[in-house]
């Protein structure tokens, strides 16, 4: 009795989970090709004749392909120039605030100093606020510090990344005690433990915080926008603007090269530390 | 044999006002092996963190071989320590763990190669010197902390339960290691356990703590046979000493143990004069479990001293565990970390089913159900007074 009515559902039960998942499956496909097909459409656009490019509907398959938008966008503006210092600036700011983070998550994650919850909050709200809250008290600053139209404008004030921080903290959180304290007793100070013990502990973190900061940072276009007006100086992003206000506004073959190109370093790099990232969010929620 | 460790009136309060060490004193010999036994909670943790420089000192001082360094940093105390989860690097392997302390003292490669090495040598690690302790069991990840304690040939060696995750076979293999290995260095050890046996067999000393007052420090044969407080005796051994509530009546030669008398005979006077004072008042009587032996009873034979009935019988190969029920009130005495000692009646802790235990030889017939005499010997039974639940004895 018992195996006649459950042999109709034994074998209902893989085909509507089998429908599901096609379901689902198609869904994900759908919402992916949504989701790219701005970029293919940017990256066609650039290798596709002026005449072609901004018709609707979208030529997907160019007839004919050219490198005209590429020589377009190096002939109007130092966009060599312009990548140099967006390599630059995105490396220093890298490198600096990740030492910053550093610092900053040990000493909120395991030192003892008074005011350091309220300290903590404090700068996590600097996480909850936009950005362009603190636009003109920093501009003040940084003109009065004599540093507009200069790279270091765009260096200086962004050694502080309060996300990296935060995931830092979180992370540092979770390497036991203990570690410590067999290192203080093997005779380490505080910077020794730090550079011993914590960091290559935390690698994962680190590259998730520094492939963040990386990509705001090389994408950046607010910032670089209030602070420097010498096109020599520029970032690459600040750049392509500037290349369609040169047209006041009007279509520009350039702008669609000098985005593909853009797009190349943060893909790279992506790709190349794609399961550190993944392990390093990973870290940042679960305790081991 | 000079001092190494001198503690003296240490104290540990924590900012939420919790009393963790209370005028802890104690010292330890050059080359000495001092174990720290107590149940958790105790303090005993607490005051090995404060040697190790890891805990700040709220009161006392602390001399590392003549040395005040109460405010010496963990660092320059020159101590090495083995943590309970052995605390490895995991992202180092065997080799860089037990060198890292030398790195970090700027000792050339060279040297630190040819002492990693030796220590390696010394405990069967050489095949496993290039894995990372993910890759190790836990008795070698247990050596790895050993190394990297030892290879520094430190004054002072300071040991947190470090065999409490093994294994009981391989805990007590190590056991026996632990101890070549300490004697062989000459450092004087701390050593903190929750286990009395592991404090028993490894100590040359050993101090009982409860909650966060030093109790008794001796011998472990001493400890055993002469507990000065009813804690200790009922702490150390295994299985416990059994603890009574009795009468001394007739001028503390008889013993009202129950509904039963048992004579005491002048021996026990003699040895303990203090019991005079004690005629007609309850006082807590201790009998070890091997000091009871089973006897047939009926004419000609030794007379029992005690009766009582059987409950059950574990064997344990060489010895039999009688356990048995007296309509004695037991005493239970408290582990807590919390002071009780004056309160022993009020709060309940005299359980009135008598359950004991006696360790008989192996090939005696007794089952459970059976009603047996037992015989023991006056002179070997412990007296505690009920109120300060010390040891009556001169």
């Amino acid at each position: 009795m018992s195996t006649l009515s459950r042999t109709p559902r034994l074998l209902g039960r893989p085909t509507r989970g089998r429908i599901g998942r096609w379901v689902f499956n198609t869904a994900l496909v759908l919402a992916g090709v949504i989701m790219l097909s701005p970029v293919a459409w940017v990256f066609i656009n650039s290798i596709e004749p002026e005449k072609d490019q901004f018709v609707l509907p979208p030529v997907w398959l160019p007839h004919t392909l050219t490198l005209f938008s590429y020589k377009q966008l190096f002939q109007q503006i130092p966009f060599l120039l312009q990548l140099g210092n967006s390599l630059i600036i995105s490396a220093a700011v890298v490198i600096g605030s990740t030492i910053v983070s550093v610092l900053a998550a040990y000493a909120f994650a395991r030192m003892e100093f008074p005011g350091k919850n309220v300290l903590f909050v404090i700068l996590l709200s600097g996480l909850m606020l936009p950005t362009q809250i603190a636009a003109v008290p920093e501009f003040v600053e940084v003109k009065y510090l004599g540093l507009l139209n200069t790279r270091l404008s765009l260096i200086i004030p962004a050694l502080i990344q309060v996300f990296g921080i935060f995931l830092l903290r979180q992370h540092f959180k979770t390497i036991p005690r203990e570690l410590e304290d067999a290192a203080r007793i093997d005779g380490a100070g505080e910077l020794q433990i730090l550079r011993r013990v914590i960091v290559p502990l935390s690698w994962p973190a680190l590259s998730a915080t520094a492939i963040i900061t990386t990509q705001y940072i090389w994408n950046d276009f607010f910032w670089p926008n209030l602070y420097i007006t010498d096109p020599h100086k520029m970032v690459a992003a600040l750049g392509l603007v500037t290349l369609q206000n040169s047209f006041l506004g009007g279509p520009v073959a350039g702008v669609f090269a000098g985005l593909s190109v853009l797009a190349i370093p943060v893909v790279v790099l992506f790709v190349l530390l794609q399961r550190q990232l993944m392990e390093g969010f990973g870290y940042a929620g679960v305790s081991r | 044999m000079s001092v190494a460790i001198s503690i003296e009136k240490l104290g540990k309060r924590y900012p939420n006002g919790f009393e963790a060490l209370r005028e802890f004193d104690l010292e330890v010999g050059d080359g000495e092996f001092m174990v720290l036994v107590g149940p958790s909670g105790c303090g005993k943790t607490t005051a090995l963190r404060m040697v190790a420089g890891l805990e700040e000192i709220s009161s006392g001082t602390l001399r590392i071989e003549g040395r005040v360094v109460n405010d010496v940093s963990a660092k320059e105390r020159d101590i090495a320590m083995v943590f309970q989860n052995y605390a490895l690097y995991p992202h180092m392997t065997v080799a860089e763990n037990i060198g890292f302390p030398l790195m970090l003292r700027g000792t050339g490669k060279a040297e630190i190669k040819e002492r990693v090495a030796e220590a390696a040598e010394v405990l069967g690690l050489v095949e496993s010197l290039g894995r990372r302790p993910g890759q190790l069991s836990g008795g070698q990840r247990q050596r790895v902390a050993m190394g990297r304690a030892l290879v520094r040939e430190p004054r002072v060696f300071l040991m947190d339960e470090p065999l409490s995750n093994l294994d009981a076979k391989l805990r007590v293999q190590m056991r026996a290691e632990v101890r070549r290995i300490q004697q062989r260095l000459g450092a004087a050890t701390l050593y903190v356990t929750h286990d009395q046996t592991e404090a028993m067999t490894m100590g040359d000393r050993v101090a009982v703590m409860r909650g966060g007052n030093l109790l008794q420090c001796d011998r472990p044969d001493t400890l055993y046979q002469n507990p000065s407080e009813l804690f200790v005796a009922s702490f150390i051994g295994s299985p416990a000493m059994n603890l009574y509530e009795a009468t001394l009546s007739e001028g503390a030669t008889m013993l009202k143990l129950g509904s039963q008398r048992v004579a005491l005979g002048p021996e026990v006077l003699a040895a303990r004069p203090a019991l005079a004072g004690y005629g007609d008042q309850a006082v807590v009587v201790g009998i070890r479990p091997e000091d009871l032996s089973l006897v047939a009873g009926g004419a000609g034979g030794a007379q029992p001293d005690l009766y009582a009935e059987v409950s059950l019988v574990e064997s344990l190969g060489a010895d039999l565990l009688v356990h048995f029920a007296l309509d004695a009130r037991r005493v239970h005495v408290d582990e807590g970390a919390d002071e009780g000692d004056a309160a022993l009646a009020e709060s309940g802790e005299f359980v009135v089913a008598g359950e004991g235990v006696a360790r008989i030889e192996p090939r005696a017939r007794v089952a459970a159900g059976d009603r047996v005499g037992f015989s023991l010997v006056p002179a070997r039974l412990h007296f505690f007074d009920r109120e300060t639940e010390r040891a009556i004895t001169a």
